[in-house]
């Protein structure tokens, strides 16, 4: 029986532990010295201890996972999302000491992981990409004719940069001046690199990006897209799918999940990833990056299309065949919408750690909650504030939000601040029931700042009265 | 002409609202102004609402000297009767400063001694609101007969019902022995005072200029002279400190403290505590975090926290159990015991054991404080009130060394040869009759005797190292049983409240005589 | 039962909650007097191992499931809940004086006027009962001023070293 370790925590190491044990090998899990009652743990058949005061020394030590896989025997590493998920380092580790790791080839990562070479590559197999430079730019006056080329706004963009930092907006030229030199410094600061690119800023975009899942005997699928236009900070806070900006329009759904599996299949892609596209009003797309793992909101694509992603994504990785047997198989049905419920204030939209002393859910038919949330657990700054996510599928898009709304008010968690009333919030604002927003959402029309409204003293009564009859009894 | 049943029920209604008002609406402005509440206020904010019923709120004195006759309060400038306090019953006085500036009289302090009888017959505590002038010269020597009985109360309360004094504002004269006889004085900061002779007496008689604060104010009381227990910084702190008092200790005598609810898991691991014990024996370290690591909650109320801070008394609770704690401090005077540190000790464990509070002694002592101040002032007789006060006492009494306990200091700190029932310790503790460095100089006298400069050195090093090998260590007092098991620091809290949950029924019998005579 | 619930702000809400027998139904009736002095009225009933929170005895919902004490969220405002009293305010002494509590000898004096310090560093080493004290920082700050020097003996109340917040 094989060996499995998912070298992760929290939600996505409960769900890889899922498909392992369902595909009838060992899960393995890790605990660390401070979160040793994981409840991640409860999924796994053998548990190991990582040693290390915090991540560096622990989920990011290269050095002790690779010998704890040789000490237990480990046939094949998981790395979840996040962590060591993207690090070419690890995986030429593990290939070295011979232990299979469950994602792409190492070639892949690396040169999606690039924002420069990803968008030539891109570029090179024929796929749309955001008018702008071809590559690093050195100075002010190349930005300056590369922007008149493809049009003010444009967007100062650091080639290693992610997760929406080292990036600037400039509307004119002026700005656009004062702001190279900055962006520069920023980045070689940030990142070690001082590469800059310029790219268009699509104004009104919308966040698509599509499911790829392949096998390691050449075979490459797309299950459809997603929309995640609803962030901040360029955090994601609700996705669902499929688009409803796309909506009926199967012809651009066609469109921009063939070019995704174009782009997939020009590097070789062998396992579970995604490609991600700004889409604007006018439905022109771009291609932004690909995420060469599995991602946090993969559950509304398993539930439109009934497609276990992390299962395939495990049978591909160790050579064996994928559930299906072409595109035809896939095929989608139904609405799904994912909220992220964090620990976090849901105004403020900062990290709120705490430890929870109360956890409660009843949800309607039609509802999945991937979590790893339980009574006592304390979230900790060191790690994720993305606690679960609340995953609603329906029959159509209406009947998923009411759904989620009902679900919205049947999680209750007590202890800390979470973004649930900002949920709760959203799922009832017009422009979000009408399925019109961009990435400007939150910007824009701002919800959090209505969760005020949900603050009554008589939740502090019934919560009181509550804690006095367990006391009393 | 007999009047109707309404014009009963209004003159009812007038008359509750003339009591009420006490002293008049001005001068119960004055008691705002300088920062008081009014005699009626702090009984309405301590006790629960509606939940207060008072006694006697019609009396009115009988004195008629010096016109006093004139001047009658109904209620006579004290406020008593019963109520609950977190549904937990008490019996409660508030002396009203604003009546004959709340100056004692005979209805007055008779009006105290029924509710202090109702007290003792119905084993509730007893809580006094001290806001008084002192005695009421009108009426001369019934006020000191007032007085009297109201001590005499006291003590036959003393051990049989908890007794609290919050002292609100002025308590001078005789006044001050019946809060002096209580358990447990709260003294709120600036606005109140203690002295038997005040400022103006004394510059007339020693010639020292000196304010009312400074003589007998809240920091002189809580930090210098012993004689109160808790500093509160306002009038709504010493309230709710008072309650906070009141969830720790039972309601009367041969009555167990009420099992508490805890979140805190007993079976938590004391991780902290592995390394909180310098190795390096000259390095003190905060007795106070074992306490923390230890307890439920982190939740520990101080008793004396300003006063003889080199040893710590408290109350907190473990697993639910609400026990005392009696703890050398190293961090202060390294933890040496002295005549006040003795004292502050012994009365917290007599309280413990007149209330069957089991008491938990954390023990790391040098010994005693040497110097002509504490033989002069008499540490044999007050370091044997501590002896015998945990002789005496016959609650559970658990003990752990963490480090040293040496020579007389071992005995005294609740060892097992004065009947303590538990005695653990820490691999770090040393039990010896004394350190190292002192008992190789006596012992090897002879030995090092000749020898100097480097010479010396190295033989004493040598010396003192072979004795810490021999003694500086729990393993002689564990081999003859003085030590009852030797623990690893992060099992403390759990193997306490696994002993606390054994030592629940215990019942020692004393042979029976009229009182012991502790060196006072 | 007195309770206080303070946010981080200070801003505190108290009431008392007083239980009364069960009914006839089988649920136990809370009363609240809050500090407005509004009363309130629950009734708490349990069903299949859970607590369900009526204020009509018609009308019931799940009840909050707290496990412990130590903290309460209303929406975006974290709390804490004391039971029975409110938790003393008594502000510290000014953590920034470094005052000795014990006649001794300054051991070792390990920082400087300008110095950036953080609460808990050790300052400098008093010697003292024959023990070597670490005295650390209550605060952090900057040095102002160092009153003591190396080998100098010292009693007790002696202002040793200043941090200016």
């Amino acid at each position: 029986m094989k060996n499995i370790l998912i070298s992760n925590r929290g939600e996505i190491a409960i769900r890889v532990a899922k498909a392992v044990r369902e595909l009838g090998y060992v899960a393995v899990g890790f605990w660390t010295d401070n979160e040793p009652d994981a409840i991640h743990l409860e999924y796994c058949d053998k548990w190991i201890h990582l040693e290390g005061k915090d991540n560096t020394e622990t989920y990011l030590n290269i050095d002790q996972i690779i010998s704890l896989v040789k000490e237990h025997k480990i046939d094949a590493v998981h790395p979840g999302y996040g962590f060591l998920s993207e690090n070419t380092k690890f995986c030429a580790r593990l290939e070295e000491v011979g232990v299979t790791f469950i994602g792409p080839h190492a070639e892949a990562i690396l040169k999606m992981g690039d924002k420069a070479i990803s968008k030539k590559m891109a570029s090179d197999a024929g796929v749309p990409v955001v008018p702008g430079s071809k590559g690093e730019i050195e100075s002010a006056t190349e930005a300056a004719k590369v922007a008149d080329e493809c049009g003010y706004p444009v967007l100062l963009k650091a080639v290693a940069g992610g997760g929406g930092k080292g990036m600037r907006i400039c509307y004119d030229a002026k700005e656009l001046d004062k702001n190279f030199e900055a962006v520069r410094r920023e980045a070689l600061s940030s990142f070690g690199n001082p590469g800059v690119l310029v790219e268009k800023f699509i104004l009104k975009p919308h966040h698509i990006e599509v499911q790829i899942i392949a096998d390691k005997k050449g075979n490459v699928y797309h299950c459809f897209e997603r929309e995640c236009s609803v962030q901040r900070r360029y955090q994601k806070v609700i996705e669902e799918a499929p688009s409803p900006f796309i909506a009926d329009d199967e012809d651009l759904r066609q469109d921009i999940c063939q070019t995704a599996v174009k782009l997939a299949k020009a590097v070789n892609y062998n396992s579970a990833g995604t490609v991600e596209f700004i889409m604007g009003e006018d439905k022109s797309f771009y291609f932004l990056e690909m995420n060469t793992r599995i991602q946090v909101e993969h559950p509304i694509t398993e539930e439109i299309t009934g497609v276990d992603l992390v299962a395939n994504m495990i049978k591909a990785a160790l050579g064996e065949d994928l559930d299906f047997k072409s595109q035809d198989d896939i095929k989608r049905n139904g609405h799904a919408i994912e909220c992220r419920i964090c620990a976090e204030d849901p105004v403020t939209m900062l990290p709120a750690p705490g430890k929870i002393n109360g956890f409660e859910t009843t949800f309607p038919q039609g509802i999945r909650f991937d979590h790893c949330i339980f009574n006592g657990l304390e979230v900790k700054p060191d790690f994720d504030p993305m606690i679960g996510k609340l995953v609603g599928y329906g029959h159509n898009r209406n009947v998923v939000l009411r759904k989620m709304r009902s679900a919205i008010k049947g999680l209750y968690i007590e202890g800390i601040k979470t973004n649930i009333p900002l949920h709760e919030k959203i799922l009832g604002e017009e422009n979000f029931v009408a399925g019109r927003y961009t990435t400007n959402y939150i910007t824009e029309i701002k919800p959090q700042d209505s969760v005020a409204d949900l603050v009554q003293i008589e939740n502090l009564y019934e919560k009181a009265v509550a804690i006095e009859m367990n006391l009393i009894r | 002409m007999s009047f109707s049943n309404q014009e009963k029920r209004e003159y009812l209604t007038n008359l509750n609202a003339e009591a009420e008002l006490g002293g008049g609406e001005a001068r119960m402005a004055r008691q705002h102004d300088q920062g008081k509440y009014t005699a009626r206020e702090r009984i309405n904010k301590l006790l629960d609402p509606n939940s207060f019923l008072e006694f006697d709120k019609f009396v009115k004195h009988n004195c008629n000297s010096f016109g006093l006759e004139k001047q009658k309060y109904l209620g006579d400038g004290v406020v008593t009767g019963i109520g609950t306090i977190n549904g937990q019953q008490v019996a409660i006085f508030s002396q009203d400063f604003t009546c004959f500036g709340g100056a004692l009289g005979m209805a007055y302090a008779k009006k105290i001694c029924k509710v202090m009888d109702f007290a003792i017959e119905n084993k509730v505590p007893m809580i006094g609101i001290n806001d008084s002038g002192g005695a009421r010269i009108q009426e001369g020597v019934e006020s000191l007969a007032g007085y009297a009985e109201i001590f005499h109360k006291n003590v036959q309360a003393s051990g049989v019902i908890p007794q609290i004094s919050l002292i609100m504002g002025p308590c001078a004269g005789g006044a001050v022995y019946s809060p002096a006889m209580t358990d447990f004085i709260f003294m709120v900061d600036k606005t109140s005072y203690m002295f038997v002779t005040g400022p103006e007496v004394v510059k007339t008689v020693t010639h020292e200029e000196v304010t009312k604060d400074e003589l007998g104010g809240a920091h002189t009381h809580n930090e210098k002279s012993g004689v109160a227990h808790f500093i509160c910084s306002d009038e709504d702190d010493c309230l709710e400190r008072a309650r906070e008092l009141l969830s720790f200790i039972p309601s009367g005598n041969f009555m167990k403290p009420v099992k508490g609810y805890t979140a805190d898991s007993v079976n938590r691991d004391n991780h902290k505590l592995k390394d909180i014990v310098p190795v390096n024996a000259k390095k003190p370290y905060d007795m106070k975090e074992i306490i923390m690591e230890v307890i439920d909650d982190k939740h520990f109320l101080e008793y004396q926290r300003d006063f003889a801070k080199n040893i710590i008394c408290g109350f907190a609770s473990v697993g639910g159990n609400k026990i005392g704690i009696v703890a050398n401090q190293p961090a202060v005077l390294a933890g040496c015991l002295d005549i006040d540190s003795s004292t502050k000790a012994a009365r917290f464990i007599r309280f413990c054991d007149a209330f069957d509070m089991p008491i938990l002694t954390l023990v790391d002592v040098p010994g005693f404080l040497p110097g002509t101040n504490q033989e002069h002032g008499g540490i044999i007789r007050h370091g044997a009130k501590l002896l015998y006060a945990y002789s005496e006492a016959t609650v559970p009494l658990i003990t752990l060394i963490t480090r040293k306990a040496y020579g007389g200091a071992y005995d005294v700190m609740a060892s097992k040869h004065i009947k303590a029932d538990i005695n653990l310790a820490y691999p770090t503790s040393e039990i010896a009759v004394m350190g190292a460095d002192g008992a190789v100089n006596i012992i090897f006298r002879n030995e090092l005797k000749g020898l100097t400069g480097t010479d010396y050195d190295k033989k004493k090093a040598e010396l003192v190292k072979d004795y810490e090998t021999k003694f500086a260590n729990p393993y002689k007092a564990a081999s003859l049983g003085y030590v009852d098991e030797v623990i690893f620091p992060e099992n403390t809290r759990s193997r306490i409240y696994k002993y606390l949950e054994f030592l629940k029924n215990k019942n020692e019998i004393r042979p029976n005589r009229k009182h012991g005579n502790i060196p006072l | 039962m007195r309770y206080y619930i303070i946010n981080s702000d200070g801003k505190e809400v108290s009431f008392d909650i007083t239980a009364s027998q069960k009914t006839q139904s089988g649920s136990v009736s809370f009363n609240i007097s809050a500090e407005d002095k509004s009363a309130h009225q629950y009734f708490v009933k349990s069903l299949a191992g859970k607590n369900y929170i009526s204020k009509d005895q018609l009308s019931w919902k799940k009840a909050p499931e707290i496990s412990d004490l130590s903290g309460l969220v209303n929406i975006n405002e974290s709390m804490k809940v004391y039971r029975g009293f409110k938790p003393s305010g008594l502000s510290k002494a000014n953590a920034g004086e470094l005052v000795t509590d014990m006649p001794g000898k300054i051991v070792k004096v390990l920082t400087t006027i300008g110095a950036v310090v953080n609460q808990g560093d050790t300052l400098l080493i008093l010697e003292a009962m024959k023990m070597e004290n670490e005295i650390k920082a209550g605060c952090d700050g900057v040095v102002k001023s160092v009153h003591v020097k190396e080998g100098q003996a010292i009693e007790s109340g002696h202002l040793m070293i200043e941090i200016e917040e």
